[in-house]
Parts: structure tokens; C-alpha cells; sequence
């Protein structure tokens, strides 16, 4: 039995590797484009990984030189997304009790740019001075609190930073907050920036990294493939605009999706191995909350990363919960197309399954031309489908560190 | 050599995209468009242009004047032989 307000999707905007746009990034996903390439930076050479998902965004398009200027990329990209997300659901500030307005947030490592070039500063250019922004730009609550300012929000501004499952614990706890009561609207999303020098070699020491593919560099992230080895870095942002239903029912909003489940858990396991047990506990906890069984869903977003351990667990998570039903159900991965966005993944994953409620249509999974015995579900491998039928889908988000976070949404107009 | 003044009216036009003509010498922070973080920055700009170091107390700025003689006085005291 489910209790509490039906919270309404209403707006969404991204800033991603495959473009700046929801209709431009769902159409590469089911085109099976890949944002993925050799990084377009100062460093790239002398790198042992050199390729990466990035985002081509000129701040100057979008904010004033002295407004760039003060922003990291991170709230660069969110900020742009939270526009876009706005200005789709229709939004008029002017009309919303602010005080019952708020943003959640995710983020990894938040400012990585700023503090990159002020360690740069220090460290190889011996300067004994920072820029009088650096911890503004720096903190993990910038980008959130830079579009709260923008746009008055006065109700909730929370950033959460839980690794790679950041921006879907940032809408699930943003739906709870609708759901209990404690807010009627709110901005939820994440956003990453981390194709750093620094932040790039230290996912290297990891050894996490994908190996380049030798023929085509944009393939090297192939999740559930026997011949997967690892994770491209990604970088970029989605904000979604949650409402209590009734209220965006009552001002003639477009819904795109309702948000009806989100069940988070930690593995306890291991600061990097994942664990069957953690993530298989977060489905069931979403599908709970949901009120729904496991054969309600049609489509789930994998994590799916493109590491051995992650893809082969998550195989067998999603089996302990669907049991012989698994097979039944269209899995796939994203990542393979728009790399992993760490903190930005739950969201930009997210806005991919509101997408595919949306033009009912499953995106694939990129790359998996070999298949591996442990990953054994139907994986869409290579091409995307149309013309499904899709009422509830499912996006995973796990991380180091063991959260997990789980949302299940319905399609928008089907009630 | 550049003055001061000619400096700061430099920085500030280019960072904050603003008509040199606002800059007389009793426009406050409010006329300019700035705020006292702004200043911050432009300080730290002109400290490194200048290669001076500005001591945190110092930066009381009400009008554009105060801030030219702010740099003006702490590039005096500190002029490298």
C-alpha cells in the first residue's frame, strides 16, 4: 500500500557528451552514437588514458565573462541544466511558494577543475596565492546553491555525494521530500566535471580505466561484453523538476513521467567490490516503495559501467530479484554511449528512462559483440528498439563506497 | 608606466564587461555593478599584475577612489628597488 503524494516529473534538461539537449541525447542513444573520443585537452598525450565522454559547452553562450569566470564547470553544467529543466516544465517562479521549493543535487568531486588549477598554482607554479574564488568555486555545494540563488529557492538546498550513485539518490531524496510532505516542487539532478589531470590520474592508478579500443577509440566502453575492460570517464549534467501531482496537475503541467519508487542501501561489502546482496536489496527496496512486482517492469537502465566486476554483479542482482523474469526484460547500458558521469550518472540515466517512457522506445547497449556466460539477460545489444510497450522502467545507480540508489518510473500519460 | 587608476579601470572593464565611464572616482560598489567579493578578485588581479601583496585588512573599499589609492599606496611601499 503506498502512501504520501504522486510526484510528477515536469521538466528535465542534460548538458552531455551526446549533446545539450534531451531530444538531441535520447536520439544518439537509440542511434547508438558515442559521445565517447580522444580528450580534447592540454594534457591528453601525455596520458595513459586518453580517451574520455566530454562535453562541448562555450560558458560564453550562456553566462556573462564575469559569471564564467566565477563558476566551475560543474555548476556550469548544472546551472545550464536547470534552466533548460525549467524553462521544459513551464515553470514560473513568480507563481511557486519558494519556501516549498528546493534542490537536491549530486556530485562526485564537485569542483575538481578549480581545485586542479589551484593546486597547479601552488604546487608547479610556486605561486603562494590563490584566486579569491577558488573555495566558492571549489565546495561541494556550489553547484547547487548557485541555481537556488538564481532562482530564489528558499526550501530545501542538499547536496549529496555518494560517488556514482550521487544524482539518483539526489531525485530519490528529492521524491521523498515531495512525497512526506516537506516540498511541493523540486529541482533534482546531478552534475560532474572530472576530466582533470588530477582526477584523471588518480582513476588511472585505480585501474578501472578501459583500455582504448585499437580500431575505434569511441567503442572502448562495452558493458556486459566478455571483452569489456572497464569504465570511460565522463563528464556533464541533468537536473529533472519534481512536483507534488496534484499541484502540476492543477497548473495544466506537462507530465513526462511520474517518479513512483526509489529504495537505497549500502553494500557493506568493500570500498570497491560491489555486492549482489547490496544492489539486489535496493531494487527490492524501490520496487516496495513502488507498491509494484518485479513483472511490472519493462526496461531497466543498468549501472552497468563496462568493469568486469560491476556488469557480472549486476547480472546476477537483477536475477536474485526477477528471478526466470529477468530474462524477459530489456537491460541495458548507456555508459557504453555517454561514458560513466560519476555523480551525474543517476540523473543523466534518469532523463534516458523518461525518454524511453516518453517515445516508448529502449536504447542499447553499445559494443557487446561478445558475450560473457555471467551476463547472460537481454542486454538490447547494438541497436535500439521502437514501438515498445513501456509503462514502469527502472534505473540503477551504484557506487564505491556501497550506495546504492534505485528509481522506477511510470510513463506520464497513460493516467 | 601604467597608473593605477589606468590599471584598475582595465581589470574592471574586462571582467565585468562594464563602461569605463562608470568608473569615477566617488562611484561606490553599487554604481559599478560589483559587490564587495568582486573586489576581492580585482585585487587579486592587480596583486598579480603588480606583484605586490595587498594585507587582508587593507581592502576597505567604499568608492573607486579608495581602491586606487589602496593599490597606489601598497605599490609605493612595496617597489622593488
Amino acid at each position: 500500500m503506498r502512501h504520501g503524494r504522486r510526484v510528477a516529473v515536469t521538466g528535465q534538461g542534460i548538458v552531455s557528451p551526446l549533446g545539450n539537449d534531451t531530444d538531441t541525447f535520447f536520439s544518439a542513444l537509440l542511434a547508438g552514437k558515442s559521445g565517447i573520443g580522444r580528450l580534447r585537452t592540454d594534457f591528453a598525450e601525455a596520458m595513459d588514458c586518453k580517451i574520455g565522454a566530454q562535453v562541448s559547452l562555450d560558458p560564453l553562450l550562456h553566462f556573462s565573462k564575469s559569471e564564467a569566470a566565477s563558476l566551475d564547470r560543474v555548476s556550469q553544467f548544472a546551472m545550464v541544466a536547470a534552466r533548460q529543466s525549467v524553462a521544459s516544465a513551464g515553470l514560473d517562479m513568480a507563481a511557486l511558494n519558494l519556501s516549498r521549493t528546493g534542490i537536491c543535487l549530486g556530485t562526485g568531486m564537485a569542483g575538481a577543475g578549480s581545485l586542479d588549477d589551484a593546486y597547479k598554482r601552488l604546487y608547479r607554479d610556486n605561486a603562494n596565492r590563490l584566486k579569491p574564488f577558488t573555495v566558492l568555486m571549489a565546495m561541494t555545494s556550489a553547484a547547487a546553491s548557485q541555481i537556488a540563488l538564481t532562482y530564489g529557492l528558499s526550501g530545501p538546498n542538499l547536496t549529496y555525494s555518494t560517488a556514482c550513485s550521487s544524482s539518483a539518490v539526489a531525485i530519490g531524496e528529492a521524491y521523498r521530500l515531495i512525497r512526506h510532505g516537506y516540498a511541493d516542487t523540486m529541482l533534482a539532478g546531478g552534475s560532474e566535471a572530472l576530466l582533470t589531470y588530477g582526477s584523471i590520474r588518480a582513476w588511472e592508478a585505480l585501474r578501472t580505466l578501459a583500455r582504448e579500443d585499437a580500431d575505434d577509440c569511441t567503442a572502448s566502453c562495452k558493458p556486459f561484453s566478455a571483452d569489456r575492460s572497464g569504465l570511460v570517464l565522463g563528464e556533464g549534467s541533468a537536473v529533472v523538476v519534481l512536483e507534488d501531482w496534484d499541484l502540476a496537475r492543477a497548473r495544466g503541467a506537462h507530465i513526462l513521467a511520474e517518479l513512483v519508487g526509489y529504495g537505497s542501501s549500502n553494500d557493506c561489502a568493500h570500498i570497491t567490490q560491489p555486492s549482489v546482496e547490496g544492489q539486489a536489496s535496493a531494487m527490492a527496496a524501490a520496487l516496495a516503495d513502488a507498491d509494484l512486482p518485479p513483472d511490472a517492469i519493462a526496461y531497466i537502465n543498468a549501472h552497468g559501467t563496462g568493469t568486469k566486476l560491476n556488469d557480472r554483479t549486476e547480472t546476477a542482482a537483477i536475477k536474485r530479484i526477477f528471478g526466470d523474469l529477468a530474462y524477459g526484460i530489456p537491460v541495458s547500458s548507456t555508459k557504453s554511449m555517454h561514458g560513466h558521469l560519476m555523480g551525474a550518472a543517476g540523473a543523466v540515466e534518469f532523463v534516458a528512462c523518461i525518454e524511453a517512457l516518453r517515445r516508448q522506445s529502449i536504447p542499447p547497449t553499445m559494443h557487446l559483440s561478445r558475450p560473457d556466460p555471467e551476463c547472460d539477460l537481454d542486454f538490447v545489444p547494438n541497436a535500439g528498439r521502437t514501438g515498445v510497450t513501456l509503462e514502469y522502467v527502472m534505473s540503477n545507480a551504484f557506487a564505491f563506497g556501497g550506495t546504492s540508489a534505485v528509481l522506477v518510473a511510470r510513463r506520464g500519460d497513460a493516467h | 608606466m601604467t597608473t593605477s587608476k589606468e590599471l584598475l579601470i582595465r581589470i574592471i572593464t574586462e571582467k565585468f564587461e562594464i563602461d569605463p565611464q562608470v568608473l569615477v572616482p566617488q562611484a561606490t560598489l553599487e554604481d559599478i555593478g560589483i559587490d564587495s567579493l568582486d573586489i576581492f578578485d580585482v585585487v587579486f588581479a592587480a596583486e598579480e599584475e603588480l606583484d605586490i601583496k595587498v594585507p587582508n585588512d587593507d581592502v576597505k573599499i567604499a568608492v573607486f577612489q579608495d581602491l586606487v589609492d589602496l593599490i597606489e599606496r601598497v605599490r609605493t611601499e612595496q617597489a622593488k628597488p
